[in-house]
């Protein structure tokens, strides 16, 4: 068998050398100015997408090696920690589910990176953006490949970190740089139902390692109860990071960073990380069904509720926002009702798979029209009549927004398609709601595309748009065609190697009512909006519209509860703070602490024939102790 | 007479005499170049004592002298920390060198000598043997310590050890007369055998306790304490450091040997006296700190608190606990190396060592605050250096061996010691400079601050080797 | 006459021991203090040879002569130091060298 351990270690390198190396150079880009202008301003990116290439390279050959049935679980790379029965290793996990992941990440953010050279072109601090990014790779695919709990959570930290850089990448905008610190605080919410959560498996199984939890559980069962409040903390950092409800509301706001970081951080990658997680852990949800009810519906009622949001969003990016908020939803929801002994996560890992090329297509295309637009126009009803102006990216839209909502035989299709029977089989309220969501979701991608590119042109911006580089379509064309077929490549056989199960298909009433869902979505959205609206029509339903504009009011009770709690809190806080902590006990400590110093200070006469009484006083005192 | 056995210590001793020869044909301005010398040369033994022919194949392990003598892996481990820390105080006494006056040469040679007796305590099998080791160390830092003799501060301190350290070896010696008296014998292994055979009768007992009171004065345990303070204020900050890293270790490693050796059978009483002096050593120095304001004297007292720490690893008394304390003693070298140096190289510019000179030290000299910084939070045991995970295992060794009252007291010391290292911190990064004149730091000592800063964090971060050359030494120990 | 026995060695050993001790605690001239951590080491001397000839082995008498080198050495030390503090304070009373405290 190949030794594929050396081979993770140069894909996690390389866009960390990537990072460190436009850190160290271009800093100040002095060292360029001799290579000619265009690499001055360009070297950085030809720096990330170089390393990145290369790791891809390893990653695809790991790839390989994991296809021909290597299999590397916890092979010891360094003892990180070792005290009596803790011992925490560096050890990478690959299997089928990381290898996948893996090669989504990697080919996604090639794609990425390679647009993010015409998008960003104008801007002056390209290098600065290139290092955040290839440091943003190097955390997420330390995510995929940790081999431990510890590990995972520290690289899920470190993604924490970048996605905070990256959204604050504009920081002299005020709204840019508070969404950034909303993201990380909301995140942080998460991350320490994590924490616990792992520490809580610790306590349970003295096991960190994720094949050693297992082992145990499966040796030893626990508690039923125990194990499921673990999990469900555990489900909390993917709640925070795959943005789930409640704390779902730091993924619009992230709207703000720059489009290429929206469609590799917020679509493609870094929110599918909670999903991923849970597929990993899946020997931890799967046995526990009550974790599993909590994970389906919180995943049921953040697709639905967001869903029903971006119907009457207007800003471009924030549909699509809202958008993979619900996809979210559904990935989750596919986790919480999967069937162990069947497809176990395949649904929810296919989903993740396709979606990860649809949703970065369709914020690379709404980046293509942005740069049309000059960066200055997002809103949706600005636009119009972009489809004779830019018709490659209006169809590689189209494409993306076909695929997203389940046109038959794009990839989008087929994922969909596993979790709805996945629904009908085990939960019939869940499934009325996924499809529901479908129908919905039909309905908002087509409203944004009809309004976007049909009708007449509504903007002086969008009179002078005109079809963006190669550099820019190049990407959008690749992923085109991944979305198209990305259903083909055999992704549920991959993961679940038992044909039978793998070339299963959903009954055909669930395909049936899919199908009509779309219609029903499209068609409403063709009657509303494709013949040239200037307004939307869904404004003459005052009260709806104005709960739906408003996100059900989800961000404004927060801010209540948090001003009134924190209030309380914050003021019960500071009486304990005052006059318990303050008062008693640290006053009260440190002046007892800091007066015996005083006091056993005074030993030290600085006379040495003190210091000689000292001496033998204690040595004698010892010595009546000793033979008495 | 397997005088190979010896080719170490004898290569040390070497040394100091070539470089105490050279200094008469190199010009006056030069000579604090022989440190590097010396320094130089005390590496290559270093990396000598990695050739197959010292560490294995059976010619120089073992024992030998009539078993006076032992070489085994514990004692290469302490060898090795003796050389490593020998060199880098060579190396920090050239940046001190202008503070010294006249006779560089032979500070450089004493502090080799002396590393000569550390290298021959780590291999004391015999009563004997260790009085003439430990002597061997003591007779240097006489010296030492007193070396500026036109500083009041610092012929006190010499005056101090001197009398102190001369009490210390006249119990040591009344001790081991008792000893040999009731067994007839110098030898550990002979004493261990007669205590298997014998109850230890009272003039025994008596005897075994002025010898830990002699190695006590040595580790600088609570009650032997009282010279720590005075005598690390006064003394030159090179030798000041290497009275904490080497003297100290040097006690330690006769100790073990003492405690592992030849009073095993008694290992129920003294593991409740190691324990009970541990506790108070604790609880003394990092009490008696918190009030404190000179910087120096106040590593003095963290200097009691760590003897402290380390004997609470002598107390768990198994394998573990050996090897925790063996583990400690390498990150405590660099971590103290590491703040002795930030000291000497301020001992030019600031008046004194009080705290309230450190102030914005931060914006006079960020290198020297950093490095401060970090050695301060090795000693109080912030993760991730060394001293983190150091303290790390002694905790682990007595939670295993169930010592919960000593737990606490560590624990309190712990708490206790953040507020005064914090202290330092704070005055250096948040209070406003008297002066702001950048202060110089000259490239070697510069070189060194970044050697034992790395090596502060790096045995941190990457523990693993070094704890498991640790843990091989103490499993040799304890058999 | 009495026949001289361990013990009596043993005792005038002890009081050499403990008249050393007293007068490192008690006298102030740092000459006599080291005087008197001489004694201490001289009981010592005197018990090994004492031992040595009772247990019927030389060790005791070997470690004699180690003693002996040894406190030679350290007075040599001792006395030189002793004598630069006198040259910095024109004093060698050890109640008078107290600077460093607390």
């Amino acid at each position: 068998m190949e030794d594929v351990s050396g081979l993770l270690w140069r894909v996690l390198a390389g866009p960390l050398s990537a990072a460190v190396v436009i850190w160290l150079l271009c800093h100040k880009s002095k060292f360029y100015t001799d290579f000619g202008p265009i690499m001055e301003r360009q070297a950085a990116a030809f720096i990330a997408i170089g390393f990145l290439a290369g790791s891809s390279l390893f990653g695809y050959w790991a790839f390989g090696a994991v296809r021909d049935g290597a299999q590397m679980e916890n092979r010891v790379l360094y003892e990180f920690l070792s005290a009596g029965d803790l011992m925490v290793e560096i050890n990478w996990s690959l299997d089928r589910l990381s290898g996948l992941m893996m090669m989504v990440v990697c080919g996604v953010s090639l794609c990425i990176m390679v647009y993010s050279i015409g998008y960003m072109h104008d801007d002056p601090g390209i290098s600065r953006f290139f290092a955040k990014l290839s440091f943003f790779v190097f955390s997420m695919l330390g995510i995929v490949l940790a081999g431990n709990f510890l590990m995972m959570f520290i690289f899920w930290e470190l993604v924490g970190v970048s996605s905070y850089l990256l959204i604050g990448y504009w920081y002299e905008r005020p709204s840019a740089a508070d969404a950034g610190k909303k993201a990380f605080i909301v995140n942080r919410l998460g991350d320490f139902g994590f924490l616990i959560g792992i520490l809580m498996l610790w306590g349970i199984t003295g096991e960190v390692d994720f094949v050693r939890v297992k082992n145990q559980l499966a040796a030893h069962p626990v508690d039923a109860n125990l194990l499921a409040v673990a999990t469900v903390l555990i489900f909390c950092g993917a709640v925070g990071k795959s943005a789930q409800f409640p704390l779902h509301v730091w993924l619009p706001d992230a709207m703000e960073g720059p489009t290429p970081v929206s469609a590799l951080i917020h679509a493609a990658t870094m929110v599918a990380a909670g999903v991923y997680m849970l597929c990993r852990v899946s020997f931890l949800v799967f046995g526990s069904p009550v974790a599993m009810e909590i994970i389906a519906w919180t995943g049921g009622i953040t697709a639905l509720m967001a869903a029903l949001i971006a119907t009457q969003q207007n800003d471009i990016k924030r549909i699509l926002a809202y958008s993979t908020l619900s996809q979210l939803g559904y990935m989750v929801m596919a986790v919480g009702l999967s069937n162990p002994a069947g497809s176990g996560y395949m649904p929810a890992m296919f989903h993740l798979s396709t979606h990860a090329f649809f949703k970065a297509l369709l914020f690379l295309s709404a980046g293509s029209v942005i740069i049309a637009l000059h960066h200055s126009e997002q809103d949706i009803w600005k636009m119009g009549g972009l489809l004779k102006k830019m018709p490659i990216t209006a169809g590689c839209f189209a494409v993306g927004a076909l695929a997203l909502c389940g046109f038959p035989f794009m990839s989008g299709f087929y994922s969909k398609e596993a979790i709805l029977g996945l629904a009908y089989d085990h939960n019939p309220r869940l499934y009325l709601l996924a499809t529901v969501t479908a129908g919905l979701t039909a309905f908002y991608m087509f409203r944004c595309f009809f309004v976007a590119f049909f009708g007449n042109t509504r903007g002086e911006h969008a009179e002078k748009a005109k079809e963006s580089s190669w550099v820019v379509l190049g990407p959008l064309v690749v992923l085109a065609v991944a979305s198209i077929c990305g259903g083909w490549f055999g992704i549920p056989e991959w993961l679940v190697e038992n044909k039978a199960i793998s070339a299963e298909h959903a009954p055909r009433a669930v395909m049936i009512a899919a199908l009509a869902a779309f219609t029903i979505g499209v068609g409403a959205a063709a009657f509303l909006y494709a013949r040239g609206a200037t307004t939307d029509a869904l404004n003459k339903l005052p009260v709806l519209s104005w709960v739906l504009r408003n996100k059900f009011f989800i961000e404004e009770i927060y801010m209540v509860l948090v001003k009134a709690g924190q209030g309380t809190l914050a003021w019960l806080c500071g009486f304990v703070d005052r006059w318990i902590i303050a008062g008693l006990a640290v006053r009260g400590l440190a002046a007892t602490t800091r007066g015996t110093g005083q006091v056993l200070r005074l030993f030290q006469t600085g006379n040495v024939q003190t210091y000689a009484l000292w001496f033998a006083a204690g040595a004698t005192i010892i010595l009546y102790c000793l033979v008495r | 007479m397997n005088f190979s056995l010896l080719k170490l210590e004898m290569a040390t001793c070497g040394l100091a005499m070539l470089v105490l020869m050279l200094e008469v044909f190199v010009q006056r301005r030069d000579r604090r170049f022989l440190g590097y010398v010396g320094a130089a040369g005390l590496l290559a033994i270093l990396a000598w004592s990695y050739c197959p022919s010292v560490t294995a194949g059976g010619f120089t392990v073992g024992s030998g002298f009539g078993g006076m003598w032992v070489n085994d892996l514990m004692a290469l481990y302490f060898k090795r920390l003796f050389l490593v820390g020998t060199a880098l105080v060579l190396v920090m006494s050239v940046g001190f060198a202008r503070q010294l006056e006249g006779g560089v040469g032979e500070f450089f040679a004493l502090l080799m000598f002396a590393c000569t007796g550390m290298m021959l305590t780590a291999s004391v099998n015999d009563f004997l043997m260790l009085f003439v080791a430990l002597e061997t160390v003591t007779m240097s830092f006489y010296i030492l310590v007193a070396w500026l003799r036109r500083q009041q501060q610092s012929l006190e301190a010499g005056v101090k050890y001197l009398i102190l350290g001369a009490l210390a070896s006249a119990f040591l010696v009344y001790g081991i007369t008792f000893i040999y008296g009731t067994t007839g014998t110098t030898g550990f292994a002979g004493v261990a055998a007669f205590l298997k055979a014998n109850a230890a009768s009272a003039p025994l007992k008596i005897g075994l306790l002025l010898v830990l009171a002699g190695l006590g004065f040595k580790i600088a345990t609570v009650p032997f304490q009282a010279w720590v303070p005075d005598v690390y204020q006064g003394a030159p900050t090179p030798v000041t450091a290497f009275l904490a890293v080497g003297s100290k270790a040097a006690g330690f490693v006769l100790l073990l040997r003492v405690l592992f050796d030849a009073l095993l059978p008694l290992k129920p009483t003294w593991v409740l006296l190691i324990g009970a002096l541990a506790g108070l050593s604790v609880l003394y120095g990092n009490l008696a700190a918190m009030p404190q304001r000179n910087v120096k004297r106040l590593l003095g007292y963290s200097s009691i608190s760590h003897a402290g720490f380390l004997l609470l690893g002598v107390a768990a008394a198994d394998s573990f606990g050996v090897s925790a304390v063996l583990f400690y003693l390498f990150a405590y070298l660099f971590t103290n190396l590491c703040a002795f140096t930030v000291i000497s190289c301020l001992a030019g510019t600031l008046a004194d060592d009080e705290r309230e000179n450190y102030a914005g030290l931060a914006q006079r000299s960020p290198l020297l605050a950093a490095a401060m910084t970090v050695a301060l939070a090795s000693l109080a045991g912030v993760p991730p250096m060394a001293g983190f995970f150091a303290k790390f295992l002694i905790f682990a060794a007595i939670i295993g061996q169930a010592k919960w009252c000593l737990v606490i007291i560590g624990a309190i010391g712990v708490v206790v010691s953040l507020y005064y290292y914090l202290g330092v911190v704070k005055a250096m990064y948040w209070q406003e400079p008297r002066e702001t004149a950048a202060i110089p730091v000259s490239w070697p000592m510069k070189a060194l601050l970044w050697v034992t800063m790395l090596a502060v964090v790096g045995i941190g971060v990457f523990q693993g080797a070094l704890a498991q050359r640790a843990l091989e030494a103490a499993k040799e120990l304890i058999k | 006459m009495i026949p001289v026995t361990l013990e009596h060695y043993l005792i005038v050993s002890g009081l050499l021991f403990s008249l050393g001790l007293a007068g490192v605690m008690t006298r102030r001239n740092a000459l006599v203090v080291f005087m008197s951590l001489e004694l201490m080491l001289n009981a010592s001397n005197l018990a090994l040879v004492a031992f040595s000839r009772f247990n019927g082995n030389l060790h005791g008498q070997v470690f004699v002569f180690f003693i002996i080198t040894v406190a030679a050495a350290e007075v040599a030390v001792g006395l030189a130091i002793i004598v630069a503090l006198f040259r910095r304070r024109q004093t060698v009373q050890v109640d008078e060298i107290t600077s460093m405290r607390l």
